[in-house]
């Protein structure tokens, strides 16, 4: 573990910025991560995760109507109709687990994505421009102020439910720590020289954005992306508990654990189905955000001696 | 083996942390919901309702027959006109902080109920005058003859008419009442309420129950408790649990579903509460297409059926549910099964050929789906596939009760904030009097929610209020449910019969519409 | 040290304008009206009206905000539109249960995460790291209800050692009250040491790197000694740092934990009030939960200080 390939500086997320400054190489990402796929814990990673998105993907093939109630036959045994059960009004619990895959990774995937695209503009310029940072900051600093949770609860209450809301509300509060996170990469870009002639010479702008200062946000930013997508995952379960989560017709594992919070001592397995699943993709993906820093984050792999 | 050290262990870490060794006998009760406030003018909540009976005492109440006695009153006597009514206070009356409870305050209290409460709001219409001659001694004076004054005066529901000291009353009943006071049983402790988690009450020393033995809410209120604990413990699970562990006393609803707890328990049982019986409509907006046209009602009507509903939302307890289609609840003087057949059958092609003669040109049906209350959710759940099959054009919009709530008092359209259906439940002593069911008014833009207009039920109205005979009601109790189903001013989806959950050392329980907790004792 | 306290918490002053400008424009432009609620399941449309009126919540926005915010300027927060008490009244009586179900948290987080994380770094790699960390990224894959509800299940229903529900206020004793939040204080602490044992790991191994260390290594002092004499001085700073960013996760954790095991603390407040609509107490509560969070950032940066003696305040 003690000789990984250099790779660009990064912030990470529980550091402060003026430990940041170091040299700026830049080293193409992709060599990086071929490193890591290597790793045999990487591999079973991303075959369980590939899973979880095939499963996704052809869920009509692999089950039945996540949605098809039938009351006569709620809380059933497993059967050959239904593997996994019943549940209380009579829903196929299979299929509603795998098509619940598909909502996870959608509630995942587009946490991740709705975080990155403003986090990383707002951040940019919040690094680069000082009345963009003042500004940025404090809008920055007043929503980090309330707890993440909370907010997410308030709007996902008091927004039209929907799985569009549970995204929103669950993105929103991750934004603001994307964009402390882009701005104190930039920064630490900022006080290199070159880019500090390129200002003063005037040669700043868009070029210089893109040149020098988006492609050092790329590693941590991945980084951050894929903790944000395993813990939006979870939210979202909070979300369903605390009943302002996905609507019923949205087969969720949330809503499903939710729904079987009441038959939890006497049908266990209502809980356990949708719960081992959430935990095992939450688990890949968390420990895939934690490979991901080792080699994309030279300070933390170095750190392991 | 594990299990055994298990429990030595548990032992000897409670009997450390033994709570304070207190003679005190406390009473802890687990309500549907919330006591926000204890202000039962202010609002119809029925939670509010039961917790106000512990603190609050009223004129006149029903007894287990459901005939008026007296409770505050001493007595009340007519004049030969039926128009006059003096009623007279007994003696020994006093509201917590220890001054007497006068006519005064009565009249006050009765005025303030009368602004808001449906049945009130009839009495003050056909009333001249109320005030106290002395402080024992108050005097109604009518315009007409009404036979329901004393039944008005001793209503068990929202809104019960509760006695409160004058100055509380003269607050406009919109106000709730922040540090309530009545002259009940037992008296709030307003310092160790913690709204959304526990309301305290304790024992009033002053006060003079009755001598007639305790009969649903009438005769006399004996408090056995030094303490009542209100608890609100929203996950109906742990409160299951709590009141099977001993943490709590009584539950006031075990849903169906979850009888399965108390199989093989000893510590604690359901029973079933057969007069607190209750009921499910699905509330038909009479303002917008499609249901604006009463063909198209019919198929509404025609499309559903009630059982799958209470399958699904009472598994196997079937003794818990009743299928039923009458207007005025199963098995109560009013009852009728007259022209009940749509109602209570399916048939998707007889629904469909009335959709075809009404011209339904496909009209989006929105489904507010109610997803924060369990019964609501499931309800709702089977709902959406019946309609389909019925030919009906279906579009869910989940939401929470809160947004349905707002919602359903629009009149207008549904693309801007109006509504077509929604389902909520009536308790049965609401729905078993033509007077205050809200279902059979025809008060058009006027009457509650779903505004379902009809001159005839107006005027039957009327006549049932002034018909001297009980032949005569029922006679007219039926005409207004053949009416109310012909204009389907709602679709009726059943009738429950809630579970307490009670500890089993608790004797002395009141059956009644509304749980009570005077007379109830615990034996060891 | 007094001047620089100051400085930051003015500094505070407009953040915590801003969450409240943020909030109210949330909470009055969406749909649900708290006036229905209040009148109940079955009042006419004409109590609904009254009841608007009364609370002002017919007034255009602005004006109710500026209402609200010159009260608030004088720490007045308003009365629930529900019980009539005062919001500030409401948040008070229900601190106790909150602090007493976090510090717990956090004693127990502390005594589990540090071992494991200094053990995790001392065995770096081998069987027993892994082991550690496993449990540390298990521990936040799980939801924290998931693992309330199996500890209910075990220790309140099957085994009766602790009660189902409930919070014993701290007059009852301070074992009676310990009692009752065990479980609630055990399931957030498993989801908040699995945070603080990775980075007390990370910490540890920088530490173990050092100098010093290696010097008493080679010296053939023996491991325990190392780890806690020198190795865990070190991990002070980064500790105090997570518990500053982990205290709103833990909020979030406490407005779960409350409503499974039904403690009536600030989490289920504001719970209760965003699903009642509420809104005075909502918008009292996340400024209360603001101005917090602004305070333990504060105090967190203040105890680098006094941790370790190499940062300046």
């Amino acid at each position: 573990m003690t000789d990984q390939p250099f790779v660009p500086d990064g912030t990470s997320l529980q550091e402060d910025t003026s430990r940041a400054a170091g040299r700026v190489v830049r080293r193409p990402i992709l060599e990086a991560l071929l490193v890591a796929m290597k790793e045999p814990w990487t591999i079973v990673c991303l075959t369980v995760l590939g899973g979880f998105v095939l499963v996704a993907a052809f869920a009509p093939l692999i089950a039945g109507d996540p949605m098809a109630i039938n009351p006569a036959l709620r809380l059933k045994p497993p059967s050959p109709d239904a593997w996994w059960g019943r549940d209380h009004l009579g829903r196929d619990v299979f299929s509603r687990a795998v098509f619940g895959t598909r909502i996870s990774l959608i509630i995942g995937f587009s946490v991740a994505v709705i975080a990155v695209i403003p986090g990383v503009t707002l951040g940019v310029l919040a690094g680069l421009t000082k009345i963009g940072g003042t500004i940025v900051m404090r809008i920055v600093d007043a929503m980090m102020a309330i707890p993440a949770v909370l907010l997410a609860i308030a709007l996902a209450a008091l927004l039209q439910p929907g799985l569009t809301t549970v995204i929103i509300a669950i993105s929103i509060p991750e934004i603001p720590r994307m964009v402390r996170l882009v701005r104190s990469v930039v920064l630490s870009i900022r006080e290199q020289p070159y880019v500090d002639a390129a200002i003063s010479v005037g040669t700043g702008g868009l070029p210089l954005v893109f040149r020098h200062v988006l492609p050092n946000t790329v590693a941590p930013v991945i980084v951050q992306a894929t903790y944000a997508a395993a813990s939006a995952i979870i939210a979202a379960a909070i979300l369903s508990f605390l009943g302002v989560g996905t609507p019923p017709d949205v087969p969720s594992w949330g809503g499903m654990m939710a729904d079987a919070r009441k038959y939890f001592q006497f049908y266990p397995s209502l809980m356990a189905y949708p719960g081992v699943l959430l935990s095992l993709l939450v688990l890949v993906t968390n420990v895939l955000g934690d490979r991901l820093s080792d080699v994309l984050d030279p300070r933390k792999s170095t750190r392991r001696l | 083996m594990l299990r055994h050290t298990v429990r030595a262990l548990a032992a000897a870490l409670l009997l450390s942390v033994a709570t304070q060794a207190s003679s005190e006998e406390v009473l802890r009760l687990r309500l549907n919901g919330d006591v926000n406030t204890l202000d039962p003018i202010a609002t119809t909540n029925f939670t509010i309702r039961n917790a106000a009976y512990l603190m609050y005492d009223t004129l006149f109440a029903l007894d287990e027959n459901y005939t008026v006695q007296p409770q505050m009153a001493e007595g009340a006597s007519v004049s030969d006109d039926g128009l006059t009514y003096t009623i007279t206070l007994r003696d020994g009356l006093k509201f917590h902080d220890g001054s007497d409870v006068t006519a005064q305050d009565a009249v006050a209290s009765i005025k303030r109920w009368g602004s808001v409460d449906g049945l009130g709001r009839i009495l003050f219409g056909k009333m001249e005058t109320i005030e106290a001659t002395d402080d024992n001694t108050l005097v109604l004076t009518l315009n007409e003859p009404w036979g329901l004054v004393l039944d008005a005066l001793g209503k068990i529901s929202s809104n019960v008419p509760v006695i409160m000291p004058a100055e509380m009353a003269a607050k406009p009943a919109s106000e709730p009442i922040e540090v309530p006071m009545g002259s009940g049983p037992y008296r709030l402790l307003p310092d160790e309420w913690v709204p959304g988690s526990i309301v305290v009450l304790e024992k009033f020393e002053d006060y003079v129950p009755r001598d007639e033995p305790a009969s649903m809410a009438a005769g006399g209120k004996v408090a056995h408790f030094d303490r009542v604990e209100l608890q609100y413990i929203p996950d109906t699970a742990t409160a299951i649990n709590a009141l099977i562990a001993g943490e709590i006393d009584w539950i006031e609803e075990v849903p169906a579903d979850m009888l399965m707890f108390f199989d093989g328990v000893e510590t604690a049982k359901t029973i079933a509460a057969r007069q607190s019986g209750n009921s499910m409509q699905l509330v038909v907006n009479h303002l917008n297409p499609p249901f604006d046209n009463p063909k198209v009602r019919q198929a509404l009507q025609w499309a559903i059926e009630q059982t799958p509903f209470l399958q699904a939302a009472y598994g196997d307890a079937t003794d818990r549910y009743l299928e039923c289609a009458a207007v005025f609840f199963c098995d109560t003087p009013y009852a009728s099964d007259i022209n009940t057949d749509g109602v209570l059958q399916r048939d998707p092609d007889k629904a469909k050929a009335l959709l075809e003669e009404a011209g339904y040109d496909g009209t989006p049906v929105l489904l507010m789906h109610v997803t924060d209350i369990s019964t609501h959710d499931i309800y709702y759940s089977v709902l959406k596939p019946m309609l389909e099959e019925a030919g009906f054009n279906v579009e869910v919009q989940p939401a929470d009760w809160a947004t349905v709530a707002t919602r359903r008092a629009s009149k207008e359209p549904v693309a801007d904030g109006g509504w077509n259906l929604f389902f909520t439940g009536w308790g049965f002593v609401d729905q078993s009097n033509p007077m205050t069911n809200v279902y059979v008014s025809g008060d058009c833009g006027d009457a509650w929610f779903g505004w379902a207009c009809s001159e005839e039920l107006q005027k039957l109205r009327q006549e049932f209020a002034n018909a001297p005979t009980d032949e005569e009601r029922r006679k007219l109790a039926a005409r207004m449910q053949e009416v109310t189903h012909d204009l389907v001013s709602y679709v009726p989806v059943g009738q429950a019969f809630p579970s307490i959950g009670i500890a089993s050392d608790l004797k002395g329980y009141i059956d009644g519409p509304v749980p009570f907790f005077w007379n109830v004792h615990r034996v060891n | 040290m007094l001047r620089y306290c100051a400085t930051r918490l003015i500094a505070g002053i407009p953040t915590l304008l801003l969450v409240s400008i943020f909030i109210y424009s949330l909470i009055h432009l969406t749909p649900g009206d708290p006036a229905v609620l209040l009148a109940g399941d079955n009042a006419t449309p004409s109590q609904v009206n009254e009841i608007r009126a009364r609370l002002n919540l017919d007034l255009p926005l602005w004006q109710q905000f500026s209402i609200w915010f010159s009260d608030a300027l004088r720490l007045d927060l308003g009365a629930s539109i529900y019980s009539g008490k005062p919001v500030t009244w409401l948040i008070a009586q229900r601190v106790e249960p909150t602090l007493v179900l976090s510090l717990t948290t956090l004693v127990l987080t502390v005594l589990i995460s540090i071992p494991l994380g200094a053990v995790a770094a001392w065995k770096a790699n081998s069987i027993v790291d892994r082991l550690c960390m496993a449990f540390a990224v298990i521990g936040f894959s799980v939801p924290v209800f998931v693992i309330a509800y199996m500890l209910v299940y075990l220790f309140a229903v099957e085994w009766r050692i602790f009660p189902v529900q409930g919070y014993k206020p701290l007059s009852n004793g301070l074992l009676t009250t310990l009692h009752s939040v065990t479980l609630p204080a055990i399931s957030l602490a498993l989801v908040f040491s699995a945070l603080i044992a990775r980075v007390t790991r990370a910490s540890v191994l920088d530490a173990l790197g050092e100098n010093y260390i290696r010097t008493a290594r080679a010296k053939g002092l023996s491991a325990p000694r190392i780890l806690f004499l020198h190795a865990l001085k070190s991990v002070g700073v980064p500790v105090v740092t997570v518990v500053g960013i982990g205290f709103a996760t833990l909020i979030g954790g406490v407005v779960v934990t409350e409503s499974v095991f039904n403690i009536p603390g600030i989490g289920r407040l504001t719970v209760d009030a965003i699903t009642q609509r509420d809104y005075p107490v909502i918008q009292g509560v996340i400024l209360f939960f603001s101005a917090s969070l602004i305070l333990i950032n504060l105090l967190v940066d203040l105890s680098y200080a006094l941790i370790d003696p190499r940062v300046k305040g």
